[in-house]
């Protein structure tokens, strides 16, 4: 059993962590709340189309001539990847920078990929939906924006850790889920906090700590771009720049021949950093639940178009993977984003209870301490 | 605290984080019984919180 003190101890670290992240923690939640149903909403408003119904139409498109395409509406641009979606089998994405490695995309366009007509431009940096993702993402201030609610979501963390252990003590004589009403408002407050926190405790944790998680992936991709690509493409760093690259769609299945019952996911284009100056990068994945979120870069040389290498990727990039289905709550169909989202609200009134609970309580000091001045004066 | 308190006071919470932490598993390993599983398992502290919160007559 905790002595006095350590319950002491515990529940400032409670108080002083809470105190800190509390109001990002409910900027994150309300702004995550409506990101969860993201593509839902896009496929809503029109910013995102499916491709349309072709009864009878097999035929696949060349993804040089989508390529070509893509060239041609934007030909001072450099396309920066293509990619697939698994949910979406019958279209072709490609994006676009103002040069192969911008940090921007310039455009995102859909293709049919059976007929490779053009569908579809996304509208890129605009809308009360990207409003929101960039307040959730990095309050528009980059990566040390990203980093700062990454911390935020460290001292949440702290804060779960040290409401569970003082939780012990609070409910001693308590039952499970006891909701004193009788009281004061404060009580039933601080019974709602307790209960709606320590029911969602593990939920919390586990969204809190895949979103750190997911904040560290500029950093993550870049140590991996710096050590493993690096070292696979060695060979080639002195080479001069290729003045034509080989065909992307001879790329794509070079690597699908290369690692067999793998899909593809996206093809970074040489320049870009995800891949380098002379190769394609094709990130494949699997196709069971698990290694559908997995990826195995394949290295395909942009001169010859041949595969020169592929590696699994290391733990460090696997985890973000893993963390970010787990963040995000895409995982299991309609139902579980909506059971995603009721979560997020029951962990917005823990939040809310939490910041009255500590308003409150300084108002009762505030009172003791005037109740006492009045005692001294009246002597 | 005894033991037997100790037991008493976090049964429930334990058992809640369990069936939370077994809900987000599935989804992640299987998709049609695991995404199932999950739904349930995830509404289970939705569902304790709903059934304690919710303002009652006291017997």
């Amino acid at each position: 059993m905790l002595s006095a003190p350590a319950i002491r101890n515990w529940y400032g670290v409670h108080k002083w962590t809470s105190l800190i992240c509390t109001l990002f923690l409910l900027m994150l939640c309300i702004t995550g709340l409506p990101l969860i149903f993201y593509h839902e909403i896009d496929h809503a408003t029109g910013n995102s189309v499916d491709p349309p119904e072709l009864p009878g139409v097999t035929s696949t498109a060349s993804l040089d001539r989508i390529v070509e395409a893509a060239r041609a509406k934007r030909p001072d641009d450099a396309v920066q990847f293509v990619s697939r979606d698994p949910e979406e089998p019958n279209a072709w994405f490609v994006s676009m920078g103002e040069t192969p490695n911008a940090p921007l995309a310039s455009a995102f366009y859909t293709f049919d990929a059976r007929t490779g007509d053009f569908l579809h431009e996304y509208p890129l940096n605009q809308g009360v939906m990207n409003f929101l993702f960039r307040l959730h993402y990095d309050m528009f201030a980059g990566l040390p924006g990203t980093l700062f609610l990454g911390f935020m979501g460290l001292l949440l963390a702290a804060s779960l850790v040290s409401g569970a252990v003082v939780y012990g003590p609070f409910m001693r004589k308590l039952p499970f889920g006891s909701v004193r009403r009788e009281r004061s408002a404060r009580i039933k407050w601080l019974d709602l906090h307790n209960l709606l926190g320590i029911a969602t405790l593990i939920w919390l944790f586990t969204v809190g700590l895949t979103g750190v998680i997911n904040t560290l992936a500029l950093p993550i991709f870049g140590h991996w771009q710096n050590t493993e690509l690096a070292d696979m493409t060695a060979q080639y760093k002195n080479q001069p720049p290729l003045a034509k690259f080989s065909s992307p769609e001879q790329a794509v299945a070079a690597a699908l021949a290369a690692a067999p019952g793998t899909e593809l996911s996206f093809m970074a284009f040489p320049g870009n950093e995800y891949a380098t100056p002379h190769h394609y990068v094709a990130f494949m994945h699997g196709s069971t639940p698990l290694t559908s979120r997995l990826l195995r870069p394949v290295l395909i040389d942009a001169q010859t178009g041949t595969v020169i290498d592929q590696r699994n990727l290391p733990w460090y990039v696997t985890a973000l993977l893993v963390s970010q289905p787990l963040h995000f709550g895409d995982y299991g169909g309609l139902l579980l984003k909506i059971l995603w989202a009721l979560l997020d609200v029951i962990a917005i009134v823990v939040l809310g209870s939490g910041v009255y609970l500590l308003v409150q309580k300084r108002n009762v000091s505030v009172e003791a301490r005037l109740g006492l001045l009045q005692a001294e004066a009246a002597k | 605290m005894s033991g037997n308190g100790r037991v008493k006071v976090w049964t429930a919470p334990i058992v809640l984080g369990a069936v939370t932490a077994l809900g987000l598993t599935t989804a992640l390993v299987s998709d049609d019984v695991g995404d199932v599983l999950a739904w349930i398992a995830l509404a289970a502290p939705i569902v304790a919180v709903l059934w304690y919160s919710w303002p009652r007559k006291r017997v």
